[in-house]
Parts: C-alpha cells; structure tokens; sequence
C-alpha cells in the first residue's frame, strides 16, 4: 500500500481542499492518514463541521458501533434502523433509504468517516456497499489515525478483508501536520 | 446524341423543328404524312409549340429518323425536368429515408450491410431463422436486452453466415453505448469495443466455453478467503442474485462488470468477450442442431415480368424495411398512392421522380428511364420488359 505523501506538513485546511478539489470528477473513495495529535485533530474536525458541503460519521468506542454505524450517523433516523435492526430485516432497505436521502440533497455530499480504527470489519463490505450504491452521488473519505497503518498495510495475513477494502479505494494520502 | 452541355434546354419539338423539320425544307403536310400524323393536328402542334410529345409520336419521329428513341425521351424530360427544377426553386425537398447506423448499430448494419446487398427482405430472413416476424419487430422496437435474445441474436448469425457473435457484439456495444449515456461516471470502467469482423470464420468459438460465473467462483471468490455474502454486498446485490450469477442461470448486466473491474486486475472487455463467447458456445450446444438454420445466399431479382413498381419495391422499398403504402404518405400522396405505384397506375412523372429521388437517394433521370422503358415497351408490344434498355424499333 501507497501513500501519497505530498500533503505531509501542509495544514488541514489547504490539504484537505486540495485533496477533495483533485477527486471531483469520478468521486472515487479517499483513506487519509493523519496524525493522532489530540490539539490538531480538533481544530481539524472544527473545520470539517465548518463546512457545508461535509457529512461526519464519527466513529466511537461505544456498544452501538457493531451495527451499521454510518448509516446511523448519516441522515438516517436512528430510530429508523433500530426498528429495522430489531425485526431483523435485511440490509436492503436502510441502504435505499440513504440513497434516496442522498438524491434529495442539493449538493453532491462529501461522506467523511473518522476514526476508522472503529470500523467493524465484519460490515466493511456493507460499507463498501454504500460506497458502490452512491458512487456517482456522494464522495466517500475514511480518516485514519497514523498508528493504525502497519496494522492495515499487513492485513493481508491477519484479514484480508481490509487488504480487499484498502484495493478498492483508489487515492490514498498520508497526511501529518507538524 | 450528346445533350448534357447544353445551357439553355429547349423542348423536343423545337429541338426538331431547328434540326430536322426546318433544314430539310419540307412543308409540313410531307413532315404531317411521314410521322404518320393528319395534317391539321400535326399543324397544330407546330402552332402551339407543344413542350410534351406522346411516346406514339416519338417513335413514329424516331423511326423516320433512324434514330433511337431513347435519345428524343431523355431529351424530353431532361427539358421537363428543368423547368420543373426552375419553376419549383427553393421548395423543400424531401429527407432521403436511411436508418441512423450510429443510432440503431445492429438494425443499421444489418439492413444497410446485409439485406440490402443480399436483396433480402425482413420476412425472408425471419422465415430462415425460422422466427415469427412479430418476434422480429418485437426485438428491434422494443430494443430488448442482448442477452436476454442471444438466442435470437445467434440465429441472425446462423442465417447470415456470419455467426452470432458478431451480432451480439454489435447488440452488447449498442445496449452499452445506452448505459453510459444514463451513467457517464462509469465510461473510464466499461470501455470497450467490438471486433470489426463479418465473416464467422474471425469469431472461433469453442463449444465447451466456460462459463463467467463459475470462473468468478473458482478463482476469484473461493481463493479471497472473504464469505459468499459479503461479496455479494459488494456487487450490491443479494446472495441469491449473485448464486445466480455464478449458476449461469442469470447473465452479468454492466452494473455487474463494472464492480468485477474495480474488484479484480482485468477489463471490461475480458469480460464481456467472455459472457459472449459463452452465450455463443451455449447456443451451439443447446439449439444449433435443433434449429439446422442454413445460411441465405445474395439473391438474384427475376426482372422477366418486372415493371417500376416491382423496381420500386424490390429494390428500395424492400432493403429499407418499407411498405408501399408507408413511402406513399411519406412522399406526399394519399394511402392508395404506393398501391398504384405498384401495379403501374400510376405513371412516373417529372415531380414523382423528384420525390423518389429525393427519398431513395437516386437521380431524377433513373425513375424517367425506367418509366420510358416501361413506355416503350408498352408502344412496342414487348411484354418482357428487360432492364438492358434495349429497344430496337426496327425489330418491331
């Protein structure tokens, strides 16, 4: 796995511009790599939820995150997919209905996913799932803290789930803000 | 007799009179009884300086002359012509009717590649590839999926000689070329195009070709260590739909190639090559035997008893998957139109021919020929009339 580097000791701010600006066109999937310096990573979420255009799905350390977390934290009622969850019903119908919320925005949305670390690999293809369904409609950004690249890099043997989903996403940027 | 230069066209009978009648100084009973005509009617036709002569009276002048009367017909309507072009100027002409090949690749090609040099009409061919002609119109009008009428596709193939893979190919790029104009995000991942080849000896097909799915199975799935259903979260589908897949019981639409791009190293053409060559083989397998289709051969028009309107149809009409009725509306008549065109009721004239010519994309003087011919043979007493043109009066 490649990082592109370019954008290390640039602030968040030019970088993170730049690095959405570039990816315009096809709306492929990026994985960022910051660095995990509590001061920085506030003022960079501070920016984020600044912006209009940004969709946050911050992932937790909590006892929901085993379910579809994102969609929990994206438009979705939450109430909506814990109805969903509890009668068992399949993963179809809370993916249209984040579909169709997406298509009633005005703005192609940029769907960002902090904390990566968090994800539940046993739903990372359902992720990569919404990533396909709304591949011409939303830009899909996962932030990744820098402690967790080894572990993602050598998934390979450990879970290649994480290998697949790393070859799926095309841009991959290693970002550290001095 | 070399009348294309000429600037300024003058009518038959003045054409005569500066030529023929005036030089010889004649009077014009001798003219009147050699052109076995009564004086005063032969006089009256000087008088008024008629622009149109009856066949009856150009072969009489003809035969007088010894001359053929080809010449003096062309030369009446290349004159007609021209005051029709003069007197009808800046009119709006007819759109010549022709099939968009870029629109409609398999129908374009197949009429414009196929049936109209072959000469052979759409029933002909449905009733080679022993298909019903409403199963025909129902393919091209509601534009089915290749895949779900490969076997019709193949079937085409067998019939033309050109084996079905050239027409699913076509049929693929057409449905293709549909998808990207819906999805245009998805160009970079489906680029592909078809073989440029019509004979069926470029597209060897194997008969045990191996299926798509399976091959995802064996050496994709199985080897990723990654569980059934979660891949099929990633093709955004259900585990049954994606068991259908590798079953061979559904076929990948483009949506589905396109994630097998993004998921694995090989291209949307491996791809769709693959599921045609397969389709192919299948068909080979399950029905070629069945069916014994055997291919059509160019076709010869019997022009024994032919007039223009069996020209009409069977060489422009038909090509162009067109009815008589249809192309007499189009050219501005009534339905009957195209019926009379056909049985001879009715007689090219010098705006008929424009139309045809405008439609069909021909020459004016075509349509004028063919109707002279028809006149002369009618005058002579030929009853086979033979497309040569040649008439010699002193046969008669």
């Amino acid at each position: 796995m490649k990082f592109d580097q370019s954008f290390v000791n640039c602030s968040w701010e030019e970088a993170f511009s730049q690095i959405v600006s570039n990816n315009t066109v096809f709306l492929d999937p990026i994985l960022i790599v910051r660095a995990d310096i509590p001061e920085k990573v506030y003022r960079f979420r501070d920016y984020l939820r600044s912006r209009a255009d940004v969709l946050v799905a911050q992932l937790g350390r909590c006892s929901n995150i085993k379910y579809i977390e994102i969609e929990l934290l994206l438009l979705i009622d939450p109430s909506y997919v814990k109805r969903k969850l509890k009668k068992d019903v399949a993963h179809q119908p809370a993916i249209l209905h984040l579909r169709s919320k997406i298509l009633d925005l005005s703005f192609r949305p940029l769907i960002l996913i902090d904390n990566c670390q968090f994800l539940n690999f046993n739903l990372l293809f359902r992720i990569l799932r919404i990533v396909n369904e709304l591949e011409d409609k939303a830009m899909f950004v996962f932030i990744l803290p820098v402690d967790y690249v080894n572990l993602w890099c050598n998934a390979k043997t450990k879970n290649k789930r994480l290998a697949f989903f790393l070859k799926i996403i095309k841009y991959k940027y290693e970002f550290c803000e001095r | 007799m070399n009348f294309a230069n000429d600037k300024s066209p003058i009518s038959l009978l003045q054409f005569l009179d500066e030529n023929y009648i005036i030089p010889s100084g004649k009077t014009l009973k001798w003219w009147a009884n050699s052109v076995s005509m009564k004086y005063p009617a032969f006089r009256g036709m000087m008088k008024a300086k008629r622009k149109i002569l009856s066949v009856r009276i150009i072969l009489n002048f003809a035969n007088f002359l010894n001359i053929r009367p080809e010449e003096f017909i062309q030369r009446q309507n290349r004159f007609l012509l021209d005051q029709y072009l003069i007197k009808n100027k800046g009119q709006k002409s007819l759109k010549r009717i022709e099939i968009k090949v870029e629109q409609k690749l398999v129908k374009g090609i197949l009429l414009n590649n196929f049936l109209r040099p072959m000469n052979i009409s759409r029933q002909e061919l449905s009733e080679q590839m022993k298909t019903s002609g409403s199963d025909y119109d129902n393919f091209f009008n509601n534009l089915k999926h290749a895949y779900q009428s490969y076997e019709f596709l193949c079937r085409m193939g067998e019939a033309l000689g050109t084996g079905g893979k050239f027409w699913l190919d076509l049929q693929t790029k057409e449905n293709l070329d549909l998808y990207l104009i819906k999805h245009p995000y998805q160009k970079r991942n489906l680029h592909w195009n078809p073989p440029k080849h019509f004979a069926k000896s470029d597209h060897p097909i194997e008969n045990n070709q191996q299926q798509p799915g399976v091959m995802i199975m064996e050496q994709y799935i199985k080897p990723s260590n990654i569980h059934f259903h979660h891949w099929a979260d990633f093709f955004c589908m259900g585990p049954d739909t994606l068991h259908r897949i590798v079953d061979g019981r559904r076929i990948m639409d483009f949506r589905f190639i396109s994630l097998l791009v993004k998921a694995f190293e090989k291209k949307a053409s491996y791809w769709i090559e693959l599921q045609n060559k397969y389709l192919v083989s299948k068909y080979q397998i399950e029905c070629s035997a069945k069916n014994q289709i055997k291919p059509l051969s160019r076709k010869t028009i019997n022009y024994k008893y032919t007039n223009l309107g069996n020209i009409l149809v069977m060489e422009h009409l038909k090509p162009l998957d067109l009815a008589p009725n249809r192309f007499g509306k189009y050219i501005g008549g009534k339905d009957s139109i195209g019926h009379s065109l056909v049985t001879g009721k009715i007689k090219v004239g010098v705006e008929i021919a424009m139309k045809f010519s405008q439609a069909l994309g021909t020459t004016p003087m075509y349509w004028l020929d063919l109707q002279m011919e028809e006149y002369l043979a009618k005058e002579l007493g030929i009853k086979n009339c033979t497309r040569s043109g040649k008439y010699n009066t002193k046969s008669n």
